[in-house]
C-alpha cells in the first residue's frame, strides 16, 4: 500500500522539489509543491449521513422528477411505528388521479377488508393495474394483517416495516417475456432480501395481464403524501431516496443495503435518475430560510445528487418536512 | 405531530390563513409562499363532512399552537379523506 507522507503546517520540507506531496496533520489539508509554492488541498470534513427527514403526517416534498421508462425501482429508507392511519410515501400520479409509476400506499391498521397493504400501482396501457379485487384502483398485496387475506407472499411480514426501526425498501419493476408476451413483474426488498416477487398477471390476482408502459415525464414524484387529492401524508422518517430508470439487481440492493456509513450511491457507483441523499454532509439542501439545512429546522429544499436537477421542494410553510439527527445509517 | 382545526367556513379558513401569513411574512424571499393549502373533508359519512382542514404546527420555524386555542384542536382523522388512492 502506498502511503502519503505527512507533515505539518509549521514543518514543511524547506526544499521541496516540484510534485512532492504530503497530508498536513494538523490542517487536515493535501499539499502539492508546484516548484514555487506550496497548493493546499483543503479537507472537506468526512462525508457521512447525519440526518434524516421527519414527515408528520401532512408533509411532503414535491420533485420535479418524473420518468416515461418502463422499467423502475426506487429504494429508501424508512422509520416508522405509526399505524394510525392511511399513508402514502411515494406518489406518481397525473391530475386525474392515475398512477403513472410506482405509487406506495400503506392504509390504516386494519382497513375495511381487514388489510395492511403496500400499494405499488403502475400505468398499463388500458390503465392502472392492479391485484386487488375490493380496489378499483390498487396494487400488490404485500403486508395483509389477517389470515384470510394472508398469502404467502405476507406471511410473518405484517406491519414489519413500521415496527419503529430503520428499513431499506427496494421496488422494482420491468416487463419480460412470458410464452412471447410481456408482462409486469414486481420485486420488493425489505433490508436487502427480496421477500415479494411475482409475474403482475391475472393468474397471481391481476386484473389484467397488461404490461406496464412506463409513466409520464411530466408527471413528477411526490414524497411523504400524495401531491393530487386530499393529504393521506406519512408519519415517519425518510432518508436516502433514489429512483433509478432500470431494475436493480439482488447484488445491488444487497450493495445499498451494507453500504452503511458514507454509503453514497454515487460513490457505489450507481446512476439514479433522481436522488435525494437527504441529510448528507457536506449539506446542500437548505431550511426555510435558505441557509444550509440543519437539525430541528423546516426543509424548504432537498437537493437532487444524481445530477438531473430535479430538486424537491416544498413551498406551504405547515408541510415542510424537518431535520432530525436520526440518520438511517 | 401536527393538530387540526376544522372551520365550518372557508372565510374563517382563510382569516386563520391569512394571519398566519401575516405572522411570518409570507410570501417570503425564500420561495415560501404561503402558511397551508385549503383542504376540506370529504368523506360523505364523516360527521364533519365538508368542513375546511386548518394545521396547527408544532415544530420547526413556523410553529403556530400558540398561536390558537388548544380547545379548538383535534387530531388528525384518516376518515377525512374518503378516498382510498
Amino acid at each position: 500500500m502506498t502511503t502519503i507522507s505527512t507533515t505539518t503546517s509549521s514543518t514543511r520540507p524547506g526544499s521541496p522539489s516540484a510534485g512532492n506531496a504530503y497530508f498536513e496533520t494538523d490542517t487536515k489539508n493535501y499539499i502539492i509543491y508546484d516548484g514555487a509554492n506550496w497548493r493546499a488541498y483543503e479537507w472537506d470534513a468526512t462525508t457521512a449521513n447525519i440526518l434524516s427527514l421527519e414527515f408528520d403526517g401532512g408533509d411532503r416534498l414535491d420533485t420535479t422528477y418524473g420518468s416515461s421508462s418502463d422499467a423502475a425501482s426506487i429504494s429508501f429508507w424508512m422509520k416508522s411505528s405509526d399505524l394510525s392511519s392511511y399513508s402514502v410515501v411515494v406518489d406518481n400520479r397525473d391530475s386525474g388521479g392515475t398512477a403513472q409509476c410506482i405509487n406506495l400506499w400503506r392504509p390504516t391498521s386494519v382497513d375495511q377488508y381487514g388489510q395492511r397493504f403496500w400499494y405499488p400501482t403502475f400505468k398499463t396501457s388500458s390503465g392502472t393495474n392492479t391485484n386487488d379485487p375490493n380496489y378499483t384502483q390498487g396494487g400488490v398485496i404485500l403486508l395483509a394483517s389477517d389470515a384470510s387475506h394472508d398469502d404467502a407472499y405476507t406471511a410473518g411480514v405484517a406491519n414489519s416495516f413500521f415496527d419503529g426501526g430503520w428499513h431499506h425498501v427496494v421496488v422494482t419493476l420491468a416487463n419480460e417475456d412470458v410464452s412471447g408476451t410481456l408482462t409486469t413483474r414486481y420485486i420488493m426488498y425489505k433490508d436487502g432480501v427480496e421477500f415479494i416477487n411475482q409475474l403482475c398477471t391475472t393468474a397471481n390476482g391481476w386484473v389484467n395481464n397488461n404490461t406496464f408502459v412506463g409513466g409520464d415525464e411530466t408527471v413528477h414524484y411526490t414524497f411523504g403524501d400524495r401531491r393530487v387529492g386530499s393529504s393521506i401524508g406519512y408519519s415517519g422518517k425518510l432518508d436516502q431516496m433514489a429512483f433509478f430508470e432500470s431494475v436493480l439487481s439482488p447484488a445491488q440492493v444487497s450493495s445499498i443495503y451494507n453500504s452503511g456509513n458514507g454509503g453514497d450511491l454515487i460513490n457505489l457507483g450507481f446512476s439514479p435518475a433522481a436522488y435525494y441523499r437527504i441529510g448528507y454532509y457536506p449539506l446542500e439542501d437548505t431550511n426555510s430560510d435558505s441557509s444550509t439545512a440543519s437539525a430541528g429546522q423546516d426543509i424548504g429544499t432537498v437537493a437532487d445528487y444524481s445530477g438531473n436537477n430535479a430538486d424537491a421542494v416544498q413551498t406551504t410553510t405547515s408541510k415542510k418536512p424537518n431535520y432530525v439527527a436520526d440518520p438511517a445509517f | 405531530m401536527k393538530k387540526y382545526i376544522l372551520y365550518s367556513t372557508q372565510e374563517e379558513w382563510n382569516a386563520s390563513n391569512d394571519a398566519m401569513n401575516t405572522l411570518f411574512g409570507l410570501p417570503d424571499i425564500h420561495g415560501n409562499e404561503r402558511y397551508a393549502e385549503i383542504t376540506q373533508v370529504s368523506n360523505l359519512g364523516h360527521n364533519d363532512f365538508g368542513k375546511y382542514i386548518f394545521p396547527i404546527t408544532t415544530q420547526g420555524n413556523y410553529v403556530t399552537i400558540n398561536e390558537f386555542n388548544v380547545s379548538d384542536m383535534v387530531e388528525f382523522d384518516p376518515e377525512w379523506s374518503s378516498e382510498i388512492i
